[in-house]
């Protein structure tokens, strides 16, 4: 067994050479896989373990000279979504912090926030592009540029694949994997929703893994663990930029939250209705004064004008 | 769709062209299959106009690095089909079925045990393999991030890698995928 764990050291040297090799490199490491198929094996364990890394939280949690935990200053996630706050990522990384003095130190991250009502177009460095609707938060730390976070919103990716360099949204404990594709995230009341318009993306949460193509949606919902898979016409995928939006069996809590991020509508909702289940398609015009009272016969509710805002309640 | 060809492709395929017999030898000996090999340089062939669109120092470097991790992706996808496959295949299982179920388990459970030695590790050492493996930061400035040599951070990665790979078990380790079973469509043979 000690002629094994040489040629797995030697593996793992190989694994990190591999990283910066030139050509000659490449040549070496070829003739030393050709070498032996006892190395070849070893090798394909160390890659397969090393791909593994990606989807490790311990990993993504452990310390970096990143602003993580320390920039008490971004402002806190918005009513309704507290219930990912806490996640385990950023509580572990502030531990961490604190047992690393001078050697994490703050550095500046890209924060891309928008008004709700309000929409924005970021275009990445790599040529990747994002649309984030009102209400929402996206934000890259400077150590690792390939992660997108997204605090709370939702935002439609159109992501130029780099089979080199994955690019990764992560929201509360929902990983989503791009593996080259126009996708859309949004992480409302009801938990985070994937959705895929093209290509494909892998998302995970805790031990859970679902790789989603054209058509297929992931919820990640806050009553349940793990992913529920469901579908959508991938034509619908980021709607809510020509205000069209498809529901399936989410809260009615849920979709006006939604509404009012996204075009700073000021509905609120009698609480008796909250967990009330919406499956349809909205279509909104823009015209508060019209679209209310479409969505009040959409959803089987009454309203009425309450001040500058408006009021559903139950219809009987 | 980000569409956008960058004027740079027709010099990526040409280096592609040049290096194709060694990226070939490279995907044969690292997958233990010529025809698996050709199969992972198609693909890369397909990528290659995606990959013009940034610019690029050294491109034979960068075909070998996306050579190899499309190799390792196909490992992998090629480990769960295998452990899907014969999770689909039966209900119940026959005893020569179930170590791809376990190894199925096994991914889990190695992530699992993965974190839980990254959890254990010294912070110094967690940090240094952050930096590398998520980040994709270079050695020498993770050597400049910590404050130490790039020898001690060469030192400080292949320790992490090392207790990952002796502590959690890997998919392929306790029973490794085997090269040869897969057939051309990658699924597994059932019949040896």
């Amino acid at each position: 067994m000690t002629k094994g764990e040489t040629v797995l050291d030697q593996a793992i040297a190989w694994h990190l050479r591999l990283a910066g090799a030139d050509e000659a490199g490449w040549l070496a490491f070829t003739e030393w896989l050709e070498a032996a198929p006892a190395h070849a094996e070893a090798y394909d364990r160390v890659a397969m373990t090393d791909g593994l890394l990606s989807e490790s939280e311990a990993l993504a949690s452990a310390p970096a000279s990143s602003a993580d935990g320390v920039n008490d200053n971004f402002p806190h996630p918005g009513r309704g979504f507290g219930w990912w706050v806490g996640g385990l990522g950023v509580a572990a990384a502030a531990a961490a912090l604190a047992l690393l003095p001078g050697l994490v130190r703050p550095q500046g991250s890209s924060i891309y926030e928008t008004a709700p009502g309000m929409a924005r177009t970021v275009a990445l460095a790599d040529g990747s592009r994002v649309e984030l609707s009102g209400g929402s938060r996206l934000r890259f730390e400077e150590s690792a540029p390939q992660v997108a976070i997204l605090d709370r919103g939702e935002a439609l990716f159109q992501v130029r694949h780099d089979p080199t360099r994955s690019f990764t949204v992560r929201t509360g404990d929902v990983a989503v994997q791009d593996l080259g594709t126009v996708f859309s995230v949004a992480h409302g009341g009801d938990g985070v929703r994937v959705e895929v318009a093209e290509g494909s993306v892998a998302v995970s949460r805790q031990q859970r893994r679902l790789t989603l193509g054209p058509g297929q949606t992931a919820l990640a919902g806050t009553a349940q663990a793990g992913l529920v898979a469901g579908t959508i016409a991938p034509a619908d995928v980021g709607g809510w930029r020509s205000r069209s939006l498809t529901f399936q069996g989410a809260p009615l809590s849920a979709v006006i939250e939604r509404l009012n991020r996204l075009y700073a509508l000021h509905i609120s909702l009698s609480p008796n209705l909250s967990d009330r289940p919406f499956t349809g398609m909205v279509q909104l015009t823009g015209d508060a004064a019209r679209d209310v009272p479409h969505l009040a016969a959409l959803t089987g509710t009454k309203w009425r004008r309450d001040g500058e805002g408006w009021l559903l309640s139950s219809a009987d | 769709m980000l569409a956008g060809m960058s004027g740079d492709a027709a010099g990526l395929k040409a280096v592609f062209l040049a290096q194709r017999p060694m990226l070939l030898r490279m995907l044969t000996a690292r997958l233990q299959s010529a025809e698996d090999a050709e199969d992972v340089l198609q693909d890369l062939w397909l990528k290659l106009d995606q990959m013009a669109d940034r610019t690029i120092n050294a491109p034979a470097p960068l075909l070998f690095r996306a050579a190899a991790n499309l190799a390792t992706d196909r490992r992998i996808a090629a480990s769960r089909r295998a452990a899907r496959d014969v999770a689909w295949a039966e209900h119940q299982p026959g005893p020569d079925e179930v170590p791809g179920m376990e190894r199925d388990l096994l991914a889990r459970e190695a992530l699992e045990q993965a974190n839980h030695v990254i959890d254990r590790m010294p912070p110094r050492m967690a940090t240094a393999l952050r930096l590398y493996r998520i980040d994709g930061m270079g050695q020498r400035d993770i050597a400049n991030e910590l404050g130490v040599s790039v020898s001690a951070v060469e030192k400080l990665l292949r320790k992490a890698y090392r207790q990952i790979m002796t502590f959690a078990k890997n998919q392929a380790s306790a029973e490794p995928l085997p090269w040869r079973r897969l057939g051309s469509e990658g699924r597994l043979r059932r019949d040896d």
